[in-house]
């Protein structure tokens, strides 16, 4: 069922709880925000399609730093108050575990400094609705060498994962942040981690790579000193992709990019004709008609 | 001396006394990268363009509200701004918008007058609260603004220019109301001074007409909604295309093949040196005494025999055989 803001959902608040998107008005449940209603069990929520990021822990979320603070960093993640990120909550470029001291209170900029962007976890969500960070993975860090791409962040609806992987003929990497903003790279070559995992004797503790922190950094690095290839445009089409994604109001999913993309590709659209208003509307009925042949 | 009914009791434009303009309303669609929701609405000839930025993180520390958010507005007219339809616009918003869930946040609206043609404070009131529920913010209701005026003793609804300014000398309400609980966020009445009934009865008139273009612009936001939900979910359950998902599984299953049967894989390496995978003791008298109630009265030889089947015998060799004796007893 779709409501505008102020219709009647039940008649009665007797019995229902009260989801996201519905007030109490004169003992009625109304909802308040434009979507669909969604019950479970007897929880009464109404999802809005558009609405500024809501920080839920352990989301990936792709931010950019916009002020180093006293042992902390701002970071816009297009939520309704800024993101902090703790000092106490990166790792430290040693890889120690120790108390901060001032020291590294006053090189905080070597880490991050202002306008870098960073991928990061929701660590917690405080009582006011701001977002506290941390980036106490190899995975997450500051993010260099590629674009970043703004959606709606209703868009993204949680995936199996969040780094999507495109081998083969595409070789890009993307990192979907839950609060719509999402960054597109240059895969990282699986020969660069072969290579360094010999270095370094393999495996790690690490639950998430074989690969240990000093090497991840070293493999950072040589990332972002990759030069630019003019001739290719596939991050571009990547990226143009899912700016078709967002324009239209479709789910942002490893799926959809990947369709779109090769239907430009097969159509023989360039990257900024992908996202004009003709272009765009086809490129994502196809999409639909993909769906309705299952 | 002008005409405003003819004999069929219509207005210059053809509609009833009691009857609005026709309403256009554009919702969401592309939209400039930081603006959240915007919306377009056209009542007759009148146009606004409303924009809606936030909630965000308020800019100046000094503006921030403690525990509400705070509304502003900027209300642009041809050239220049209009700060005192702003002023009313920010009034009327602040009643209808829940903004105790975004504690010192900001919402910001700006409204572009495109074209005036008559009850301009109405639709910029509209149009701005369509804006707003587009960005998704939680509104007690679905704002609706209208004006009502007298002209030639009669009430009119929805006036348009020609009308306002016959109005105007005598009264002109424009009111915007919450139509669930009834509630009148804003009533501005321009012109003469009225009787008070003529109040009451020009009042009421005008709740009636801003009531009917809440209900059209609920409408409105109901199907663009629905349209909106009905593309993200479709698009959510896009089956895998078939490159993506040949090429990852048949990675996972390589890998798995080589962690599982190429004992000398550096995968296998680091599965063992995770101090998991070496057959424990207890693993092995288990394993035996498997063996034993399956097949009874073996020799050890047999029993031994059977063992190397089940493990790989360099993994054997390492193990501790002392220990193990003992724990068999036998």
């Amino acid at each position: 069922m779709n409501v505008a803001c102020g219709d009647l959902i039940t008649a009665s608040s007797e019995g229902w709880m009260r989801g996201h998107g519905t007030v109490v008005a004169n003992g009625e449940l109304v909802s308040c925000v434009a979507g669909k209603v969604e019950r479970v069990d007897k929880l009464m929520r109404v999802r809005g399609v558009n609405g500024r990021y809501v920080g839920e822990v352990g989301d990936l979320v792709v931010g950019r730093v916009l002020e180093v603070g006293p042992k902390a960093w701002r970071v816009e993640i297009g939520g309704c108050r800024r993101a902090t990120l703790a000092l106490s909550s990166v790792n430290l470029p040693d890889d120690e575990q120790r108390i901060r001291t001032r020291e590294d209170a006053l090189s905080m900029r070597d880490l991050l400094d202002v306008g870098n962007v960073v991928c990061a976890e929701v660590q917690a969500v405080r009582q006011d609705g701001t977002v506290q960070l941390h980036t106490r993975s190899n995975r997450y860090g500051r993010l260099a060498n590629g674009h970043l791409v703004t959606v709606p962040a209703g868009l993204v609806r949680r995936l199996p994962s969040h780094f999507v992987r495109y081998d083969d003929d595409l070789d890009v990497e993307v990192a979907v942040g839950n609060n719509g903003w999402i960054w597109v790279q240059r895969a990282i070559p699986m020969t660069w981690h072969e290579e360094l995992s010999a270095d370094t004797g393999g495996g790690s503790s690490g639950a998430d790579a074989l690969l240990t922190a000093e090497a991840w950094k070293t493999l950072r690095a040589r990332h972002a000193a990759r030069p630019l290839d003019r001739d290719d445009d596939r991050v571009d089409r990547v990226r143009a992709a899912i700016v078709v994604l967002g324009l239209r109001g479709a789910a942002v999913t490893a799926d959809t990019i990947e369709h779109v993309y090769r239907d430009a590709l097969a159509w023989g659209l360039t990257p900024p004709q992908m996202s004009t208003l003709k272009h765009s509307h086809r490129l994502v009925r196809a999409l639909l008609s993909k769906k309705r042949k299952r | 001396m002008d005409v405003w009914f003819d004999v069929s009791g219509l207005r210059k434009d053809g509609r009833k006394p009691r009857e609005l303009r026709a309403m256009d309303v554009k919702l969401g669609g592309p939209k400039p990268p930081n603006v959240d929701g915007c919306a377009w609405l056209r009542m007759g000839l009148t146009s606004v363009l409303a924009h809606c930025i936030g909630p965000s993180e308020t800019k100046r520390r000094s503006d921030e509200v403690q525990d509400a958010a705070r509304v502003s507005c900027t209300v642009v007219r041809g050239r220049r701004e209009d700060p005192e339809l702003a002023t009313t616009v920010v009034r009327t918003l602040e009643t209808a918008v829940l903004v105790d869930a975004f504690p010192r946040a900001t919402i910001s609206v700006v409204l572009h007058v495109l074209a005036d043609e008559g009850s301009r404070l109405a639709c910029c009131l509209n149009a701005a609260s369509l804006a707003l529920v587009d960005a998704g913010i939680p509104m007690r209701d679905c704002l609706g603004a209208a004006a009502a005026g007298l002209v030639a003793d009669e009430v009119f609804f929805d006036l348009t220019r020609d009308e306002e300014r016959r109005a105007s000398a005598k009264a002109r309400f424009t009111v915007a109301v919450l139509p669930r609980s009834r509630r009148v966020v804003s009533a501005h009445l321009d012109g003469a001074p009225l009787e008070t009934s003529t109040f009451e009865k020009l009042l009421s008139r005008a709740i009636d007409a801003a009531t009917l273009a809440a209900n059209r612009l609920a409408q409105a936001t109901r199907d663009h909604v629905g349209e909106a939900i009905q593309m993200r979910d479709a698009t959510a359950a896009t089956p895998p295309s078939r490159t993506n998902g040949r090429s990852t599984d048949t990675e996972e299953v390589v890998l798995l093949e080589k962690m599982i049967y190429d004992v000398k894989s550096a995968y296998f390496a680091s599965f063992l040196s995770s101090s998991k995978h070496l057959p424990t003791t207890d693993e092995v008298v288990e394993a035996l005494g498997d063996i034993k109630k399956k097949t009874p009265g073996l020799s050890p030889e047999d029993l031994a025999a059977a063992l190397r089947t089940k493990y790989p015998s360099w993994l054997l060799d390492d193990m501790n055989w002392t220990e193990l004796a003992e724990k068999m007893g036998d």
